[in-house]
């Protein structure tokens, strides 16, 4: 009995064996199968490939695994090991268990009833190795990837990257149409061919030509291609077959109508054609720094390359350059097209072009300035896209000018007043030190300090311009009172700034300025100001705009070598202030010249006044006049807000059905909303296609209850706050009430 | 101490009294015309007069009540119910269909039959109005429940108009955080967490469409729990008002304000060009003349607005004109060309005064604050108007009553600004909120009014006032007409009840006009924290304020008048037989 029983345990071990196993192979192969199946249908074909993929890697698995492990014959003897190796209190006997008593000798016997006795005991804690986890969370992850990886779309709508062929998922056709056939030719220019689709969703070239042949199921009484903004296009019948084409400039929404022999009519869903704009070129300049300055006319050659991309073909780009002569009022601009070296004619998609720009062969001389940009146009036709880039700016030095304003200045003086008092400072100094012998020490160091004053006022002035309009903040001071007694108004500054800042919508057509929008990122450790980034503190000396960077630049080296200046004069040594002055005078004729800019002349001219007739009192001719207009506000809105009421009606229960008016409020708030749509691609297009239904009358009962739910809160969502009109109130009033107002009224009167 | 009997006059005692002393002299010169069995014909008159006083009094005597009878609500506490029992001889407890059950207990189905039970005490969250109602006051002694944490208070405007911001405050009682969040048609609108006690809430929305819109209040704990109520909301949009403007000379902000009140509204406008030129505009109405003021154009105005040097050139006709008009109804708004301190206004008939503010913030909603310059001067006599916003401690435009119109005035300079930076918006608010506070109020017949405070339940009475003069009001509700009671002392005034059959929004129709009044009826799980405040305060109302144990215990038993009645018929009938005898 005994013998028989330690045999049956260990065939059920056995057993046990086999089923984990098999549970493992199965589970391993599953996985296996849902990633190839995945794999398969993402990237290669449909499906039903798939699965059949699938299907033979699991099937081919599991028989594997069956055959690999002996599965289908299992190795008691294998058990035997396994029992031996891993449970040293069979003391390497298990083997006996197998063994008829009669077989066995009696040391044999002995140890035959012992180890019955020890696996009795142990067999319900025997363990049997397994990675039934591991593949059971293979299994799990195999699932996951099979949902994440999305299914493979149609070929049609797969099959190109270029622009206009990324069509939207597939539509299913409305119950009527058999079949769609749309054929898109792109414009010329863009050198695509022609293609079809059967989807009504498009993403097309703008200027593409969009041919529709639609196959009706039976034959149709009139077809049409209802468009937003009202536009109808009815299709060419032959039989059963519809054509019509229409020349695609923006993006629009479209729905296919008909009726058929029976006079009814069907619609289609609204569908999308997405009008691609073809891009203007981009530029990229990488290796030129947008402010260059030479001292030396022969050396001043500039290299100068650029990128040039477009989405189509480029089919010209050159370098647009101004150079600019004399000074002050006397101004001259010269503008000249400067084609590239390399290569000589801009073509393709793409091109790498440079030239070096020689200044001498442009005529220019010390002082002068050149201003340059580059313009690329694309192949659209027929007006070309151009992109320009931004304006450099290239500057030869004028060392001689600095120093012939000692020896006196031309006939005609064209620079502003503050220009010439530092050099009126430098004259007074120089004569101060020529006099120095004749006149007493009292008299040389009253005159120095006076110069030291003139020069301090000086300082003030530009640092003015500078946004430091205070002593203090020029000494690095800042004063945060902003009821102090100097009083600068908002509206004084803001004068200031418009007459020496700049604005956003000026003319500065020609791109001439700079752009000087700086600001400084925060310090580590300061909190950051949210608005720091957006806001333009021209209240800040840092952040003061008057002048461009550079400018600004050297404007705080001037003044900063006027202080140095002011510091000699003071100290009563004229001789040392000297150089001083004459940096800041150099820096000063640098900063006249860069502030050159050329504005066109803008605004209105006023009608010549008549001056007999002015405040004269005259009235003749004059009367009494009246104007009657009316001026109700047109609420662009009206039909929208008409079916939030009639839904929160419908929810309500108040209603169940639909008048012939809903309906056609129904369609009109649908043509509101179509406006609304194209600016908003993507959005609404279901509650257009629900407002649709409901003005047709397709929807009923609980179908159309929901239907107007989610009309109402599309609608109410878009609906922009407008401005509160106030009107007039209503109240009942009973006479009593009335009587008693009146009797107050009577009271509060007398 | 206690009456031992009470009297319940069919008409005021005055009226009684006088009719028994008027009968009792009729009698005595009757009666005194003949001296035979004359004593016997005096006290069979007596017992006459004796039961018409009766009948006409209805006097119920007061008797020990034999038992006292306690009356279980909803929430009551099952442990001061039992302590109540205990300490009390003879109870009898009765307790509502939506309580607990009570061992011993006898449970009332409806409320209706809480008049048959006199209870002595009430314990729960109490009440209901109508329900209370039912109850004599001060008879029974309340002991109220704790209410469940939620919305224990709420305010809302009644009338809502289309793009306004409005608040919805309240107290919200809760012993954990938790989030209120309003929900609008398209979603979250706002939302404020709340910390745990009993605090005030505010929640903003701004309605963008007219009808009725059914906004939801979401309260979610931090644990997770939630509830949702939802908030019905009927806008609606603004009547076409009429209104005049007079101005000395024109101006960029009178420019504006025409073409902002001419997009909704008639406005003609009247501006001096010279001493004897004038420049007339008339929009959405009809060209009238307007070289004078007259009773007739201020009649067919809803609102005057005039700046001050437009009021200097009216001569006195135009003046008492323009003062009778708003007696009768007329809205006029005064706006200043020149700081008007120390000086005083005709037709405001207030001085003004010097301040030392010379501009003003307003706040419309949270994020919607405008600043404006305004002239430094406030009315001497500040109370005499009522700020129309709350812009503490100086009242920078206030209306005030006169009559049956309101005159008022706005102290800032110039608002246009908004509309040149595109701030369109708060101009309107700014403005609107000004013009309706002044326009004058017309007279809408029948006015129909819901006088149950919200939230309505299925299957509860619903009072509702009618305002309608003239014949009785034809009131429907899902095609029954509803039987209407005229008030007893007010005229045209009338009163009718209905019981809601449905959820959601429920209409009740004027047949006179076709007119439609919406109300809001909530599912029973709604607002319950909100309905149980009010019971308690309703109850508490009700209650008596003696204290426990101390109050009467007494009840009052109407004598039937068939007795009155009985002695009336005998004493005439032996007054009759009497002179018969021989």
């Amino acid at each position: 009995m005994m013998d028989s029983e330690g045999a049956k345990t260990l065939r059920k071990l056995i057993k046990r064996f086999t089923a984990i196993r098999l549970a493992e192979v199965t589970l391993f192969s599953l996985a296996a199968a849902l990633i190839a199946t995945a794999i398969s249908r993402t990237i290669l074909f449909n499906d039903v490939t798939g699965v059949l993929i699938g299907a033979t890697i699991s099937v081919a698995g599991i028989v594997t695994g069956i055959l690999q492990n002996n599965l289908h014959h299992p190795d008691r003897k294998k058990m035997v090991r396994f029992l031996d190796y891993y449970y040293p209190a069979l003391e390497n006997s298990s083997d006996l268990l197998l063994k008829q008593p009669h077989d066995l000798t009696n040391l044999e016997k002995i140890q035959q009833d012992r180890v019955i006795f020890i696996f009795s005991r142990l067999a319900d804690g025997i363990k049997i190795p397994n990675k039934l986890l591991l593949a059971f969370s293979s299994l799990v992850i195999a699932l996951v990837i099979f949902y994440w990886l999305p299914v493979a779309e149609p070929i049609a709508s797969a099959s190109s990257s270029r622009p206009g062929r990324n069509f939207e998922h597939f539509q299913v056709l409305p119950p009527g149409i058999e079949d769609i056939d749309i054929r898109i030719d792109p414009p010329a220019y863009t050198k695509m061919k022609s293609y079809t689709t059967g989807s009504p969703a498009l993403s097309v070239p703008a200027n593409s030509v969009v041919r529709w042949k639609i196959v009706f199921n039976r034959a149709v009484h009139q077809a049409n291609l209802l468009f937003s903004g009202g536009d109808s296009l009815a299709l060419d019948s032959d039989g059963n077959t519809n054509r019509a084409s229409v020349a695609i400039r923006s993006s629009v929404i479209y729905r296919i109508a008909w009726i058929d022999s029976a006079g009814t009519t069907f619609s289609s869903d609204f569908y999308k054609i997405q009008a691609v704009e073809d891009r203007s070129p981009e530029i990229t300049i990488t290796n030129t720094s947008q402010f260059t300055q030479f001292d030396d006319v022969k050396e001043a050659t500039l290299p100068f390359a650029a990128s040039l991309r477009d989405d189509y073909a480029l089919t010209d780009a050159y370098i647009v350059a101004t150079v600019s002569k004399g000074s002050g009022e006397a101004v001259k601009f010269r503008e000249e097209k400067l084609r590239f070296s390399s290569p000589p004619a801009v073509s393709g998609k793409s091109a790498h072009v440079s030239r070096a720009i020689d200044l001498s062969k442009l005529d220019m001389e010390p002082g002068d300035e050149l201003y340059f940009y580059v313009i690329a146009f694309d192949n659209r036709f027929p007006r070309p896209n151009y992109t320009r880039s931004e304006t450099f700016f290239v500057t030869l030095r004028d060392t001689a000018s600095s120093e012939m304003v000692v020896d006196g200045s031309p006939g005609a003086d064209l620079m502003p007043e503050y220009f010439r008092s530092q050099r009126q400072i430098i004259i007074d100094s120089e004569k101060l030190l020529r006099e120095k012998k004749q006149i007493s020490r009292e008299e040389f160091n009253r005159r120095s300090n006076e110069l030291g004053y003139d020069q301090k006022v000086l300082r003030l002035r530009y640092g003015q311009f500078l946004g430091e309009e205070f002593e203090t903040d020029i000494a690095g001071g800042r004063h945060d009172d902003e009821d102090s007694d100097h009083a600068h108004s908002d509206e004084e500054e803001s004068d200031v700034i418009e007459k020496f800042g700049h604005t956003h919508d000026n003319d500065n057509e020609h791109n001439l300025l700079e752009d000087h929008h700086h600001h400084k990122p925060a310090a580590p450790g300061e909190q950051e100001d949210p608005l720091a980034p957006f806001v333009h503190s021209h209240d800040d000396p840092e952040e003061a705009t008057f002048f461009s960077q550079a400018i600004r630049a050297k404007l705080k080296a001037t003044l900063t070598i006027m202080w140095d200046a002011e510091l000699h004069l003071r100290l009563f040594d004229p001789g040392m202030s000297l150089p001083f002055q004459y940096q800041a005078l150099k820096l000063l004729k640098e900063i006249s010249n860069d502030s050159r800019i050329y504005v066109h002349r803008t605004g209105f001219d006023a009608p010549p006044l008549k001056e007999d007739k002015r405040l004269t009192g005259d009235l003749e001719g004059l009367r009494s006049n009246t104007l009657a207009r009316t001026a109700n506000r047109k609420d662009d809105h009206s039909a929208l807000r008409f079916m939030i009421d009639l839904a929160q009606q419908h929810e309500s229960c108040e209603l169940s059905t639909l008048s012939d008016h809903d309906k056609h409020m129904a369609i009109v708030a649908g043509n509101e909303l179509a406006s609304i749509v194209l600016e908003r691609p993507g959005q609404y297009l279901e509650t257009l296609t629900l407002l649709r239904r409901v003005g047709t009358g397709e929807l009923n009962g609980a179908v159309l209850r929901n239907a107007l739910s989610k009309i109402r809160a599309d609608l109410y969502r878009m609906l922009p706050v407008s401005q509160a009109l106030p009107g007039a109130k209503a109240e009942a009033i009973l006479d009593v009430e009335q009587n008693f107002l009146n009797v107050i009224g009577d009271a509060s009167v007398d | 101490m206690h009456q031992w009997i009470e009297l319940h006059p069919l008409f005021s005692v005055p009226v009684c009294v006088g009719l028994i002393i008027a009968l009792l002299a009729l009698f005595i010169w009757k009666e005194s015309r003949s001296r035979r069995h004359l004593s016997i014909r005096i006290g069979l008159g007596i017992v006459v007069i004796i039961a018409i006083a009766g009948i006409i009094f209805q006097p119920s005597l007061a008797r020990e009540k034999k038992a006292v009878t306690i009356l279980l609500t909803r929430g009551y506490d099952a442990k001061k119910a039992d302590s109540l029992k205990r300490s009390l001889r003879g109870v009898e407890v009765f307790f509502m269909y939506d309580a607990e059950p009570f061992r011993g207990g006898t449970m009332l189905p409806s409320f209706r039959a809480i008049g048959d039970t006199s209870p002595d005490y009430v314990l729960g969250e109490g009440l209901p109005y109508h329900a209370a109602a039912l109850l004599d006051s001060a008879s029974f002694i309340f002991l109220p429940a704790e209410n469940d944490d939620g919305i224990q208070e709420m305010v809302f405007p009644r009338d809502v108009r289309l793009n306004r911001p409005y608040d919805i405050e309240g107290i919200f009682q809760s012993s954990q955080p938790t989030t209120l969040r309003l929900y609008g048609p398209d979603g979250a609108e706002d939302s404020v967490i709340m910390e745990p006690g009993r605090r005030t809430f505010k929640l903003s929305c701004l309605p963008k469409a007219t009808g009725p819109l059914t906004y939801e209040v979401l309260e979610r704990t931090h644990s997770g729990e939630s509830r949702r109520h939802k908030l019905p909301v009927n806008v609606t949009k603004p009547r076409v008002a009429s209104v005049l403007i007079l101005q000395g000379s024109p101006t960029f902000e009178v420019r504006d304000l025409k073409n902002y009140l001419g997009s909704g509204n008639a406005v003609s406008v009247r501006y001096q060009l010279s001493r004897s030129i004038y420049r007339y505009e008339f929009l959405n109405t009809k060209q009238q003349p307007l070289n004078r003021i007259t009773p007739e154009i201020l009649l067919n105005t809803d609102l005057l607005v005039i700046d001050t040097d437009a009021l200097r050139t009216l001569n006195n006709n135009e003046r008492r004109c323009i003062d009778d008009a708003v007696v009768s109804g007329l809205g006029v708004l005064v706006l200043f060309n020149d700081n008007p301190s120390g000086t005083t206004n005709d037709l405001l008939k207030s001085r003004f005064v010097k301040t030392n503010i010379d501009s003003i913030v307003v706040t419309f909603a949270p994020n919607r604050n405008v600043s404006l310059p305004v002239w430094s001067a406030a009315p001497e006599n500040r109370v005499a108007y009522h700020p129309v916003f709350n812009t503490h401690p100086h009242t920078v435009a206030g209306a005030s009553h006169r009559g049956a119109g309101k005159i008022g005035f706005a102290l800032w300079k110039e608002t246009y600004p908004l509309l040149l930076s595109g701030d369109s918006v708060t101009y309107g608010l700014l403005w609107a909120e000004v013009f309706e506070s002044l326009s004058r109020v017309h007279r809408q017949v029948p006015g129909i009014r819901i006088m149950t405070p919200s939230p309505l339940y299925p299957d509860e009475p619903l009072t509702i006032q009618v305002k309608s003069p003239g014949d009785t009001p034809s009131i429907t509700y899902n095609g029954a007409a509803l039987p209407m009671k005229e008030d007893e002392l007010i005229d045209d005034l009338w009163y009718t009840t209905v019981w809601p059959d449905g959820e959601g929004w429920q209409s009740i129709v004027s047949e006179d006009d076709s007119a439609v009044f919406r109300f809001y009826v909530h599912a029973p799980s709604e607002w319950r924290q909100l309905r149980g405040q009010q019971m308690l305060y309703e109850t508490l109302g009700r209650s008596s304020d003696a204290p426990f144990g101390k109050q009467s215990q007494k009840e009052k038993i109407p004598i039937n008048r068939v007795y009155f009645f009985i002695a009336f018929l005998t004493g005439m009938g032996l007054l009759w037989l009497v002179p018969k005898l021989s």
